[in-house]
């Protein structure tokens, strides 16, 4: 018998409520807590389904604590918020998995990085970097690891209605820590990031476009190779993550689209980017505990 | 419309938005010649830089001939422009700096005009602050 893991989810918008429906069917983790600043309908859905839940924010929280103290904490709010929030956790020994574009601890893209990551039990605080990252740095890192990259840019193209008001507010922090990130983690000499909100009825399905400039002539199938890969390590947390159309080569240019397409939980499955940043989000937290059990 | 009495404020975005049509790919010189021709038309605010704005600059929506930097000094430090002209850029990318919102008082706006945040991303160009031009944000 597993011993599930206790967490905390701050901010019950459209991300903190996909992952609280994500949570609720994980093996290893167990939603106690929701956390917002005021009652939303994301907090009265957390409270019907037995959640404890706070709406005075991180205080709220922290004043609860000791009632049902919690080994994660997933941070769902905005990249101004999260600096505080972090603090607070960390300082009750719980690990923060940074949701927003903050990027105080390092990045994490399950599929690129996560041993790494795993492999600094000091770190107590995980980025996920933005659900564009999540997306396209592992197409960036499959063509990277083949040879190296003088510049990857991608764009990421989202339904309107799956943009909630603090991924809004961090349009720009999504654009710099996704470009940071298409470099540090990715492995491109220089990133660049994208993102197109389109409010097409109905909504669109979440597609990304990875150009990837390589230095010298692409060896294009050993590249085909390693995104086939790559994708396949991508479906075993987000099933809908496939390729559409066949990667375009084009002299030192590789342009690789990708779609997608979510569960469903929360938003209808168009909000493919919510899928992807909160099963990424799981998914590290889930790591931990099991290689801990083991 | 009844337009009498109204202050009306050209802003010329030739030299932005028309980038698009000639893929970014209009000239230094073109750039300056043109807008000194504007400026001296007193055409108040003259949009310059790549068709998407600062930073536009990718493989997605193409790589202009000269970067935002090189055509925003180009036009800006052309000594007509330095004065009572304004350039500015469409906001594609903001910076960080945290000295916004300020506010500008300039002729022909009438009253001062409170500028919510710069118009550049750090990385393009910081020294742009300091400069006779004001980037402003619409």
């Amino acid at each position: 018998m597993t011993e599930k893991a206790y967490a905390a989810i701050i901010g019950p918008g459209n991300i903190g409520t996909d992952l609280l429906m994500k949570c609720l069917r994980s093996d290893w983790i167990e939603p106690v807590w929701m956390v917002g600043i005021e009652d939303s309908p994301g907090i009265q859905r957390a409270r019907d389904l037995g959640l404890k839940t706070s709406t005075d924010g991180i205080d709220g929280l922290m004043a609860g604590w000791n009632d049902r103290p919690v080994e994660f904490v997933f941070d769902a709010t905005s990249a101004a918020a999260h600096a505080d929030h972090s603090q607070k956790v960390v300082e009750r020994g719980a690990l923060m998995i940074d949701l927003t574009p903050a990027a105080i601890g390092p990045y994490c893209i399950p599929p690129v990085n996560l041993d790494a990551v795993l492999s600094d039990e000091a770190t107590r605080n995980v980025n996920m970097v933005t659900c564009g990252g999540q997306a396209t740095i592992p197409m960036v890192r499959a063509v990277s690891r083949v040879q190296p990259l003088r510049y990857a840019e991608i764009v990421a193209t989202v339904a309107s209605k799956s943009v909630g008001m603090g991924t809004r507010d961090n349009i720009d922090e999504f654009t710099r820590t996704t470009s940071a990130a298409i470099a540090s983690i990715g492995g491109a000499d220089e990133g660049k990031a994208i993102i197109v909100i389109n409010p097409a009825e109905p909504p669109l399905i979440m597609r990304d476009t990875i150009h990837c400039l390589t230095h010298d002539i692409p060896d294009q199938s050993a590249i085909l190779d390693s995104i086939s890969a790559m994708v396949a390590e991508m479906q075993e947390y987000v099933p809908g993550y496939q390729l559409i159309n066949a990667p375009v080569f084009d002299e030192h240019r590789v342009t690789i689209s990708v779609q997608v397409e979510g569960l469903g939980d929360f938003l209808p499955t168009y909000a493919g980017n919510l899928d992807i940043m909160t099963a990424a989000g799981l998914r590290t937290a889930e790591m931990i505990v099991q290689r801990r059990q083991h | 419309m009844d337009l009498s009495g109204k202050k009306i404020l050209l802003h010329d975005m030739c030299l932005r938005d028309g980038m698009h049509p000639k893929q970014h790919q209009i000239t230094l010189a073109d750039m300056q010649s043109i807008s000194r021709a504007l400026d001296e038309a007193g055409v108040p605010l003259i949009e310059v830089t790549h068709g998407d704005g600062l930073g536009g600059a990718s493989v997605n929506y193409g790589f202009p001939a000269e970067s935002d930097e090189t055509y925003l000094r180009g036009v800006v430090e052309q000594s007509s422009t330095r004065g009572s002209r304004r350039c500015c850029c469409r906001e594609s990318a903001p910076w960080t700096t945290s000295a916004w919102p300020k506010t500008v008082a300039w002729e022909p706006f009438g009253s001062p005009l409170t500028v919510q945040r710069p118009t550049s991303p750090d990385s393009t160009f910081r020294s742009a602050e300091n400069w006779d031009w004001i980037p402003l944000a619409f």
